[in-house]
């Protein structure tokens, strides 16, 4: 059963060891670096987004080719959606943006490559992303409005003596943002994942049970390809998401009483 | 571009010409403004059921969760057990139906409801009475 | 019995009383969306209420997984 394990596709391998920090030298002591495929395709990731970038806008054409064309369409997609929902003040964040975009977007197209593996479908990874956010939301803040920035925990018109009850939930709903943010875009390519190969292993036993199962198999095979254009179709709104709620929360810590 | 020693009749011609050009442009300014609004409009609304439910239950289940850690990690600083947790996950439990409320929201705002979409009238409430 | 084990299976069964705030909130946004599906001009003005009704129904549910809770981290 190999072959159709779902979860199979999630398991993180060692492709070089690096060091050793700590442990007494036996085999399994202390905690090892290593390079794993999750970090080969991030690298991937990080190297296709630049490499693209750089190699399509080098040429610098006042009419542009196709790649400088998409190039350019991506850049004023980020643009307005940073500008719609943090005003000018936010295009200081535009290149935060506009990597986490593209990061979260082209790793999830690479998964979607069969054999490849996902990035984004470790919350660990998902996580980080949500922190870098949250932190940049969180220092910026303070950095920029100083005390005032904890006036987004008081919302404006509400009377005094229930403020002891409301600032705390307002503070929690803040502190939410990363784990709900995270969870959101691991969820959704995790669950995309495990059903795309349990169907695609539904076609594999299925096939295996004779000419009844073979001609019966092509149903789960349907579903497997509408399930492909799904998951391209969510990793793009995963990303396009992230990216959105990035603005918003941005926004919190440009201006913010709300 | 017209040439500087282009006679009378030919420069009115071009300037009938850009004329027409400067319109033809403002329309499809415009048109490709609606097309980016409606795009935009789509972009938030075309977001898959799943997509939709995920996003508000985990808003809810992350302010509950949060909460609860917190109040956790106040009982075990304060030694306040079991107060701590019983409060802030209430707490919690608030912070994620203000979550679910401002999402709600906010989705509502990005997708309204279609202008087409009448309540019907007094005649056709009144046969649904009878129907039931 | 270990006191340890009955900890684990009162949490399990607190955790029952879930399953009656699931019932209750799926009537709640069942019925909403029949009402809102005829007549939908008046869907949004009851919004809040549905929402109240969501909390008030759901706080029921999470009193039982603080129960769990509590018998879990803290008894």
């Amino acid at each position: 059963m190999a072959g159709t394990d779902p979860i199979h596709q999630f398991v993180i391998q060692d492709i070089a060891k690096l060091f050793t920090l700590g442990g007494d030298g036996t085999e399994g002591s202390g905690v090892t670096f290593a390079f794993t495929n999750s970090a080969l395709f991030m690298v991937a990731t990080v190297a296709i987004v630049s490499l693209y970038m750089i190699l399509s806008t080098g040429a610098k054409s006042v009419v542009p080719g196709r790649a400088q064309l998409v190039a350019e369409l991506l850049y004023g997609f980020v643009a307005n959606m940073v500008r719609s929902a943090a005003g000018t003040a936010g295009m200081k964040f535009f290149p935060l943006v506009f990597s986490l975009f593209t990061f979260i977007f082209v790793a999830n197209m690479l998964g979607m490559v069969p054999y490849f593996f996902t990035v984004t479908s470790h919350i660990i990874v998902t996580f980080a992303l949500s922190m870098l956010v949250f932190l940049t939301v969180v220092i910026y803040g303070f950095v920029k409005n100083g005390p005032k920035f904890l006036k987004l925990f008081i919302p404006s018109g509400v009377p005094g003596y229930i403020l002891p009850i409301v600032a705390p939930i307002e503070f929690i709903s803040f502190m939410s943002r990363p784990i709900s943010l995270s969870v959101r875009l691991f969820g959704n390519i995790l669950a995309g994942h495990i059903t795309l190969k349990v169907f695609t292993g539904f076609i594999v036993t299925m096939s295996s049970l004779g000419f009844l199962g073979i001609l019966g198999s092509a149903l789960p095979l349907i579903m497997a390809i509408a399930l492909t254009g799904l998951e391209f179709l969510v990793g793009a709104v995963q990303a396009y998401v992230f990216a959105v709620l990035t603005c918003m929360y941005l926004n919190d810590a440009i201006h913010p009483s709300h | 571009m017209a040439k500087p020693q282009d006679d009378q009749g030919q420069s009115h011609g071009t300037r009938e010409v850009t004329r027409d050009l400067a319109s033809r442009i403002a329309s499809a300014k415009r048109e490709r403004e609606i097309e980016d609004n409606r795009a935009s409009r789509d972009a938030s609304a075309e977001m898959t059921g799943l997509g939709r439910g995920l996003r508000i239950g985990t808003e809810f289940i992350a302010a509950i969760l949060v909460g609860a850690v917190f109040g956790y990690l106040i009982d075990l600083g304060l030694g306040t057990s079991p107060w701590g947790l019983l409060i802030m996950l209430l707490m919690g439990f608030a912070a994620g139906i203000l979550n679910v409320t401002r999402v709600v929201a906010q989705m509502n705002a990005a997708s309204p409801a279609p202008p087409g979409s009448d309540p019907g009238s007094e005649e056709q409430d009144e046969d649904d009475n009878d129907d039931a | 019995m270990e006191a340890e084990a009955a900890k684990f299976i009162g949490a399990g069964i607190a955790c029952f009383g879930m399953a009656g705030a699931a019932m209750g909130v799926a009537n709640i946004f069942g019925n909403f969306l029949s009402g809102a599906l005829r007549n939908p001009s008046a869907a949004p003005s009851q919004f809040s209420n549905l929402i109240f009704g969501f909390a008030v129904t759901e706080a029921l549910g999470i009193f039982s997984f603080l129960v769990a809770l509590i018998l879990l981290f803290v008894a």
